[in-house]
Formats: structure tokens, C-alpha cells, sequence
């Protein structure tokens, strides 16, 4: 709580209020816009650490939009599917959820030095197909966990029925199953969406200039100035923030579920 | 009114979408294949081959400055060298102690807390709404922003050492100012990665365990209460006995979370001052991004892994174990199958215990 | 054991007046049934009686103690819930020692021990008392809650429908169990019922409740010969009673009162058909139904715009489309106001 205030308040004082000596300041005396207007490029302001462009990240916040998105809609499209054929035609046999779960089990670090290496290799290094293939793969398994269970709440008699009408499988799914889980299938896009979108040691490691994202950028504003750049960083912080904050209050009812991989149903 | 559970014919609720499939067997079968290929896919190249090749160059001495492709690493086949410089390295060790360390703190203080705060938040009182909603809010902070805020309020001139100022000065007539050096001190740095990890998970462990215990059976607490058992008795007897799935569960998936913490620490101390925050994602890291040892750091990762692996499997044998009781416990308490939104699962707890 | 009594019980959820006013008193060790429809309040009452209710006005006292200050652990209530509600998670054992591990003071180990023996051959489990309580069966479970309860020795018994769940031929020897029991140790019972055939085999008295208000109290003989309104008439009786206009029937009102705006009332064991133009005839009346029950026939029958039961041995089968004549017996033939309901004496 406090510190999201704390947050919220930096990124609206001026450059003086920022780390006086001696002094804390609690709430901004001369509230301004010029943190955002910083960090958002809109202004050929210099401050005392950086060259206004330098600052600007509109382009790694658009970055972030592109990749988060696309690694949510990739791993959406394979983990749906993935998840109606384990949980209806038990795919994969019954072990493969314990396997899926084994799977978060190791540092993203141990993954991510072949990643690099392989991604270098076929030119995917700091593309947006490179990151989308990595978040998707990341996150699939959540995908996969969420819909399985939503899956599994609805009767089979819903799918059998399309069927007896005379569906194939294939538009069963899409007109039958499909529409009852449009609540799950938003949260579940939600919950991935926010899970891409805070990533920061994927994008650090496999991106350096063309699609920075936003979280790394902000790492790069810390270390570049000093890391004394507080406002217009708090400014970036917050509209980092604000998404996912926004989006997960929407979702709040399926969280538990995704954070402990539906093991819990909330 | 509910049927009890263990009835003689062990019915299941109407058939559900899983299990086996009276129509069609084989095509079926096709089907599923069919669904489960792009992911498995998707899995094999972006996870299971990268591990081959993480095994492979762990058996090298590639790294940043080599002059051949990556797969042509065998030129510098170092068989286990790697990984035998990796187990006798203090300073890897040192990064697994650290973890640990970190990971059992933070894990103990996250669930203690929220499994108070969910007891706090059981009755109904005026503003509790609101109150959850902010409680929830730390969870959905980008966890390197939640670095960067503490750093901010770490800092020595910041915010955190003014507060301790004030309240100390008046508490105990201090002259000077505070100045715990949050993050410059190797010895306390590491309490400041805990302290931002705790500030941003508890709610999650206050969720979980709020969940948990508003399913409480209604029935069976009553009972107790008329058979003249008090809270602690309920408590003993009662509350955590049946909350011991959603316990073990949330403590284990955390504890893998927290030993693989990154982002917050990172944007904190960088691993610093020196080593004292180093924990084992960010000496990994340090490995490949300073030194560019991709074949150390790929073997130091496969221990990590191997150790990370085992201990999992011997936590989760209790929790394996106790889903089979558990299982007929779900059924019969009508437990843990709730889906309803914040407020109206919070009333009805309310009206259990009010 | 202790005798109870409610006081101008009443519980108001939100304008929803569940229990209205509700004066009972429970003798010590007696044997009161709740009888009454779903909804009526019967489990709000026992509710209040165990305390995880509180009145909105009104008093419950156990012998002279008033218990609105008193915590449901506290009032030495045994309550078996409908759904039993048992500590799935532990043993049978475990579900029995319970009420003792967690008096005060608590008892020795060997004597916890011997107290879950003695209940758990009284009530039959004694075989299974290591099982996980999850697993049982419905019986079996059914028989852990009364032991449950039985095992701190309550002053106060409760049940709420406890043996619904039952099957039929359980039910029945539970119901002596039960019953002999409560005889035995002279424990003072309210039981929840809305089966009026089990109210009226075990209870010393039936509180007959409908819609929050108590509507009559008194033994199974008084509730059954003697309804004091016309719910109590009609809710009573395993065939249903038969209630008629007054003034169109020949018979006579009690003390000459007027017919008309009168019930007439008068259960279908004494009635009886006898051949259309037979002088006992009191009405005549058209067979559309005969339902054979085994060890007699219930015959629906129509007489002008009302339906009429009567009973018929399984011999006689009339039939149906033909018309016959009903005879009344004067002797029991009920009168209830027709506006108020209530019973004219």
C-alpha cells in the first residue's frame, strides 16, 4: 500500500523533490506532469542524468503491448487446444498434468542461456517471433492448467449433444464447448497477458535494442544514471503498473486458481 | 441439505467432460493426439530441445568468447569439469545457501501472515471490500517495478529510514537520524529482498488461505462449536486438518517461486553489495551476462535443476498422499469447489462465524 | 436432564418472520416432536435451542436458567444435524472422543477411551472404529453423529430430521432404538420431524408448527383425535382427512350451532361404503380410485365437487365409474370454523 503510493507520488514530483538531502518528502509539493512527459518522449527537456530521447519509452512500452500480446494470443492457441484434449479425451495420459506442474519447477535461468543461444542462431535474437515463441512456451502451461479445469466443469453432455445434432468434433468445439467457457478463456488470456507483460528476465537476456521491452528499459534507466532518475522512472513504473493492476482486479475471482496452477479453485 | 459423503454407491456428481469416452474410441484417440501436437510441439523446441542443448554445452567450455558455433562446442569437451568446478565453487554454494535462506524466510513470514490476516478478514466489518481490493493490489505489480520501489524506499536518505526516524525519535529519544544502510550493507541487503518479496506476496497466501477457510464446512464448525470446542480447539481440531491440502499446496508452489527469484532482486541490489544478494537466478545470470560462461553457467543450471527437482518430489509425496484422503473429504465437505466472486464468498463466512 | 422452555420465542430475518411467538414447554426427560412442513421453523426453533441462533425476542431457559447469555458450548446441547455433519477428516473414533478432548477439564486418555467404547457399543460402531469417517456409510455415519452427541451427556437432545436419509427399513429400527434409549436414560428430546407417521410413533408430545406459530401441542391421541384447526386436521393422518361443507351434510353441528360456515371433518376410517340406497347412507358417492396399500384399500371417491378417501379391505374392490353410498360415523366427526379454521367444540 505504501508503497504504491510512494510509486504513484515520485512519479509526480519534480526533479527537486526527488532524493533531497536531509529531507523526505511525503507528498509532492509541486505536483507535475513533467516526469511523464519525460518518459513518454513528449518533451526536449534534458534532465540532469539523461538527454531527453534518451529517456523516452514510448517505443519499449509499445514493445511491451506487441510481445506481451503476442505471446498471449500463441500460447492461447496452443494451450486450448492442449487443455480440451486432456481434460476431455484425457491426452497425454493421466500424468501429464504433474508433468506440466514440473515444468515451472526450474529457474528460467537454466533455460534461457540455450534459448539464447539457439534463438542467436536462427536470427530470432531480439525479434518479436523470438519472444512471442518464448512467452507462449512459458506461459502454455498456465493456459493449459486454467482451461483444463475449466474444461472439466462442463458436463459432457454438451459436446454430445452438438455431436448428435450432427457436428463433427471439430464445430462441436467451436460452437458448443467453446462459448461456455468465454468466462475462463478471458480470464485465463488476462492472467497470461499480465504474466508476459511483467517479464523481465526473458526480454533482458533475448532482446537488446529493436524490442526492448519496458520492464528492461526501466532496468537500463536505473543503472544508466546513477539509477538517481527516480521520477521519470516512477512515471514509467506506474504505467507498467497500471495494466495489470487494472486487468487483475477484473479477474480477481480466478486468480488463486492460476497462481496455484488450479489446485485451488477460488 | 447435503448428501454425506462415503454414501454406499460412491457416486460421482453428473458425468463431467473428463474420463474415458463411450463413443468412438479410436477416432477419439485420434483427436486427442491431434490437440495436444502443437503444444507439445511448441514444448519440445522451445523447452525440451533447449534443455538437450543447455546438457550438452554443460559439457563444454563454450561460452561468449568462443570462436565456433554452438554446436560445434564438442571441440572443447571438458567431460565434467564444469560441473565439478560448479559443486566445489563457494561462491555457487554460497548463491544456493543465500536462496534457501531467502526462500525460508520470505515463505515462513508470507504464510503466517496471510493466514492471519485471512482469520482478520473472516467477519464482516465495515470497508472489508475495499480493504481486499488494496490487500490485492501488491500481487499484480510487475515484480521488477516492485524492485524498483524498493529500491527507492530503501534507499539511505529514503523514505523507510525517515519513517524509522520519526517513530524511533519520539519512542526512544534518539538524536540522530536512522540510517540503516538497506542496500549498501551486504549484511542486510538480503532482509531487504525478503522484505519486497513479502510486501508483494502475502496477499497471495492471504487469498489462498481466505478461500480456504470461508469453504470450511459451516455444518461441521457448528458441530464443534456446540460440542464446546473453542476457537483454538476448532483451530487445532478442525480448521487446519482440513485446510492441509490448500497449506501444502500453497507453500510448496510458493517456495518455487521465491527460489527462483529474479526480477525484484535484480533491480534492488543487482546481486550486490559484492555478493550478498546474489541468490542462485542472479549468480546464473552474472555467469552468462559477465562472464559469458554459457557452459558453466548451463551446468551450474543443471545441478540447480537436479536439487530444485528432488526437493520438489519429496514435497510433493505428502501432498500426493493427501489428495487420496482428501479427495472424499472434497466430496463430502463440498470444499475448495467454490467459485464465487470476493464479497459474496467473504458474506458467507461472515455468517458462519458472526 | 433438564426440562425447557420457550418464552415468546421469536426470529425475524429481515421482515421474514421465520418463528412468531412460539410458547413450548419441555418436560424434563420428554420426548417432543416439531412436527410440520418445510419452512415452518421448526430448525430456526431448534436453533435457538442449541444457541447458534439467537432470538429476536423472547426466551429460551433450560430448568430456571436463561440462556440468552450462554454460548452454545456452554448449554450442554447434543444436536444431531440432518446431514450429520461429521468430521469427515477424522475417525470414528476420533469423531466420538471429540466432545471430551475438548472439554474442560479433560479426561485421562483410558478414560476417554473407555467412554468411546461404551458409546460406540450402544450405538453400534464398535467394529469400525478405526475408519475414516469419510468413508462411511450413510447408516453407519448416522449412527457416529448420535454418538457423537450422545458421548458428553447433554442435558438437551437434539435432532433435526436425523434419520430422512435413511432407508426404510433402517429408519424404522433406529426410530425404536432411538426411542428406547431415550426411555432408558430418561434424556430429555426434541425431535425434528416432518413425517407425521414418525412423530406420532415416538413422541410423548407433538409440537405442531406451521409458518413460524406453534399450531397445537399436545400427545399423538389429542393431536390425532382432537386437531384444534384444520392444518393440524389436514397435516395429521397417513390417509388424508376429508373436510366437507357442514351444512350440506345431515348431520348434526356440536350444540346446535349453525351449519353453514362450518367445516366438517371426518377421516376416512370412519367412513366406510355401504350399497347406494342403504339407509346408513349419509352420502352418495361415485368410486374414481382405488389404491391397494397391502393390508387395506384406500378408495378415492367424489361427492359433488369434493374429493372423499375412504378405506376398504382389500377384498371388497369397488369399481370404478360405480356409484355407492358413504356412510359417516357421527360419533367422529370433527367441526372447524370456516373462516378462522379453528376447531368448534
Amino acid at each position: 500500500m505504501f508503497p504504491l503510493y510512494w510509486l504513484v507520488t515520485m512519479s509526480f514530483k519534480p526533479q527537486a523533490e526527488w532524493n533531497p538531502t536531509g529531507r523526505t518528502i511525503w507528498f509532492p509539493e509541486n505536483p507535475t506532469l513533467d516526469n511523464y512527459r519525460n518518459i513518454l518522449g513528449l518533451t526536449s527537456q534534458n534532465t540532469q542524468f539523461f538527454q531527453a530521447s534518451s529517456t523516452d519509452a514510448s517505443q519499449p512500452i509499445i514493445h511491451s503491448l506487441i510481445a506481451a500480446g503476442g505471446g498471449t494470443l500463441l500460447a492461447l492457441l496452443v494451450g486450448v487446444f492442449a487443455a480440451y484434449g486432456i481434460a476431455r479425451f484425457r491426452a497425454g495420459g493421466r500424468l501429464l498434468p504433474f508433468q506440466i506442474l514440473q515444468l515451472r519447477m526450474f529457474p528460467p535461468v537454466a533455460i534461457i542461456i540455450p534459448l539464447l543461444i539457439m534463438l542467436a542462431y536462427l536470427k530470432l535474437f531480439d525479434t518479436y517471433w523470438g519472444l512471442w515463441l518464448v512467452y507462449a512456451a512459458v506461459t502454455f502451461p498456465f493456459v493449459v492448467w486454467l482451461m483444463r479445469s475449466f474444461f472439466q466443469e462442463l458436463p459432457r453432455e454438451i459436446g454430445e449433444a452438438a455431436i448428435v445434432d450432427g457436428c463433427t468434433q471439430w464445430s462441436a468445439f467451436f460452437k458448443a464447448i467453446l462459448p461456455n467457457v468465454k468466462g475462463g478463456l478471458a480470464a485465463t488470456a488476462l492472467f497470461v497477458f499480465i504474466l508476459n507483460w511483467s517479464d523481465f528476465l526473458i526480454a533482458l537476456v533475448l532482446t537488446t535494442e529493436k524490442t526492448v521491452t519496458a520492464p528492461v528499459f526501466l532496468n537500463s534507466l536505473q543503472s544508466a544514471g546513477a539509477g538517481q532518475e527516480y521520477g521519470p522512472q516512477a512515471a514509467l513504473g506506474l504505467i507498467l503498473v497500471l495494466p495489470p493492476a487494472l486487468l487483475g482486479l477484473s479477474i480477481q475471482r480466478y486468480l488463486v486458481r492460476g497462481l496455484t496452477f488450479g489446485a485451488i479453485k477460488r | 441439505m447435503t448428501t454425506p459423503a462415503g454414501s454406499e454407491t460412491g457416486q460421482a456428481p453428473a458425468r463431467r467432460l473428463s474420463g474415458l469416452s463411450a463413443l468412438g474410441g479410436r477416432s477419439e484417440g485420434r483427436i486427442a493426439r491431434l490437440l495436444i501436437t502443437p503444444g507439445q510441439l511448441l514444448l519440445l523446441f522451445l523447452v525440451g530441445f533447449p534443455a538437450g542443448v543447455a546438457v550438452y554445452i554443460g559439457f563444454t567450455a563454450y561460452s561468449g568468447t568462443s570462436s565456433y558455433q554452438w554446436f560445434d562446442a564438442w571441440k572443447e569437451w571438458l567431460w565434467f569439469d564444469n560441473y565439478w568446478e560448479a559443486l566445489s565453487s563457494s561462491g555457487f554454494w554460497a548463491a544456493i545457501w543465500r536462496t534457501v535462506i531467502v526462500t525460508g524466510l520470505a515463505v515462513g513470514v508470507e504464510f503466517t501472515l496471510g493466514f492471519v490476516l485471512a482469520f482478520l478478514f473472516l467477519k464482516q466489518f465495515r470497508g472489508r471490500s475495499l480493504l481486499t481490493v488494496f490487500f490485492l493490489l501488491p500481487m499484480m505489480i510487475v515484480p521488477a517495478v516492485a524492485g524498483f520501489i524498493f529500491y527507492m524506499l530503501f534507499q539511505t536518505q529514503g523514505p523507510v529510514n525517515a519513517a524509522l526516524t520519526a517513530v524511533f525519535h519520539d519512542v526512544l529519544h534518539l538524536t540522530g537520524p536512522i540510517h540503516v544502510p538497506w542496500l549498501s550493507d551486504p549484511g542486510i541487503a538480503i532482509y531487504s529482498v525478503i522484505a519486497a518479496d513479502i510486501w508483494q506476496w502475502t496477499p497471495l497466501m492471504f487469498l489462498i488461505f481466505l478461500s480456504g477457510l470461508v469453504a470450511l464446512p459451516e455444518d461441521q464448525m457448528n458441530q464443534a462449536r456446540i460440542l464446546g470446542a473453542g476457537f483454538w480447539h476448532q483451530l487445532r481440531y478442525l480448521v487446519l486438518p482440513m485446510m492441509k491440502p490448500i497449506i501444502l499446496i500453497a507453500l510448496i508452489i510458493r517456495s518455487i517461486e521465491v527460489f527462483k527469484i529474479f526480477d525484484s532482486a535484480w533491480l534492488l541490489t543487482r546481486g550486490g553489495p559484492g555478493d550478498a544478494t546474489t541468490t542462485i537466478s542472479v549468480y546464473l545470470y552474472r555467469q552468462i551476462n559477465d562472464n559469458y560462461r554459457y557452459g558453466y553457467a548451463s551446468a551450474a543450471a543443471i545441478i540447480v535443476l537436479i536439487l530444485v527437482s528432488v526437493a520438489a518430489m519429496q514435497a510433493i509425496r505428502p501432498i500426493e498422499a493427501a489428495q487420496e484422503e482428501t479427495l472424499e473429504e472434497l466430496v463430502g465437505a463440498e470444499a475448495l469447489i467454490h467459485e464465487q466472486f470476493v464479497d459474496d464468498a467473504l458474506a458467507a463466512g461472515a455468517r458462519a462465524h458472526g | 436432564m433438564a426440562s425447557i422452555r420457550l418464552q415468546s420465542l421469536t426470529k425475524d430475518f429481515d421482515g421474514l418472520l421465520a418463528v412468531n411467538n412460539v410458547d413450548l414447554t419441555v418436560p424434563d426427560g420428554d420426548f417432543v416432536a416439531l412436527l410440520g412442513p418445510s419452512g415452518c421453523g421448526k430448525t430456526t426453533t431448534m436453533n435457538m435451542i442449541s444457541g447458534l441462533e439467537t432470538p429476536t425476542s423472547g426466551e429460551v431457559w433450560f430448568d430456571d436458567r436463561p440462556m440468552s447469555t450462554v454460548p452454545p458450548g456452554k448449554r450442554s446441547v447434543g444436536f444431531v444435524f440432518q446431514n450429520y455433519a461429521i468430521f469427515t477428516h477424522m475417525t470414528v473414533y476420533g469423531n466420538l472422543a471429540f466432545g471430551l478432548r475438548v472439554g474442560k477439564p479433560r479426561p485421562s486418555k483410558t478414560e476417554i477411551d473407555q467412554e468411546v467404547k461404551r458409546v460406540a457399543e450402544i450405538v453400534g460402531v464398535e467394529q469400525i472404529l478405526d475408519r475414516k469417517a469419510g468413508r462411511l456409510s450413510v447408516n453407519d455415519m448416522q449412527k457416529v453423529a448420535l454418538g457423537r452427541s450422545m458421548i458428553v451427556r447433554p442435558a438437551i437432545f437434539l435432532l433435526d430430521e436425523p434419520f430422512s436419509n435413511l432407508d426404510a427399513a433402517f429408519r424404522a429400527y433406529m426410530r425404536a432404538e432411538l426411542k428406547h434409549i431415550q426411555r432408558e436414560v430418561g434424556q430429555t428430546m426434541v425431535y425434528v420431524t416432518h413425517d407425521q407417521v414418525e412423530a406420532m410413533a415416538m413422541a410423548d408430545r407433538i409440537a405442531v408448527m406451521n409458518l413460524g406459530v406453534l399450531q397445537q401441542l399436545g400427545s399423538p391421541l389429542e393431536i390425532y383425535d382432537r386437531p384444534s384447526n384444520t392444518f393440524v386436521a389436514g397435516f395429521v393422518g397417513s390417509t388424508r382427512i376429508n373436510f366437507l361443507p357442514a351444512d350440506r351434510l345431515p348431520l348434526a353441528s356440536p350444540r346446535g350451532a349453525d351449519p353453514r360456515g362450518l367445516t366438517l371433518a371426518i377421516r376416512p376410517e370412519y367412513t366406510r361404503i355401504v350399497p347406494p340406497d342403504s339407509p346408513e347412507a349419509t352420502i352418495g358417492v361415485r368410486v374414481n380410485l382405488v389404491e391397494p396399500l397391502g393390508a387395506k384399500d384406500v378408495v378415492h371417491l367424489s361427492w359433488e365437487s369434493y374429493d372423499v378417501r375412504t378405506l376398504s379391505t382389500p377384498g371388497a374392490r369397488p369399481r370404478i365409474g360405480e356409484h355407492v353410498g358413504l356412510a359417516l360415523d357421527s360419533g367422529h366427526v370433527l367441526h372447524f370454523d370456516e373462516a378462522t379454521g379453528q376447531a368448534v367444540e
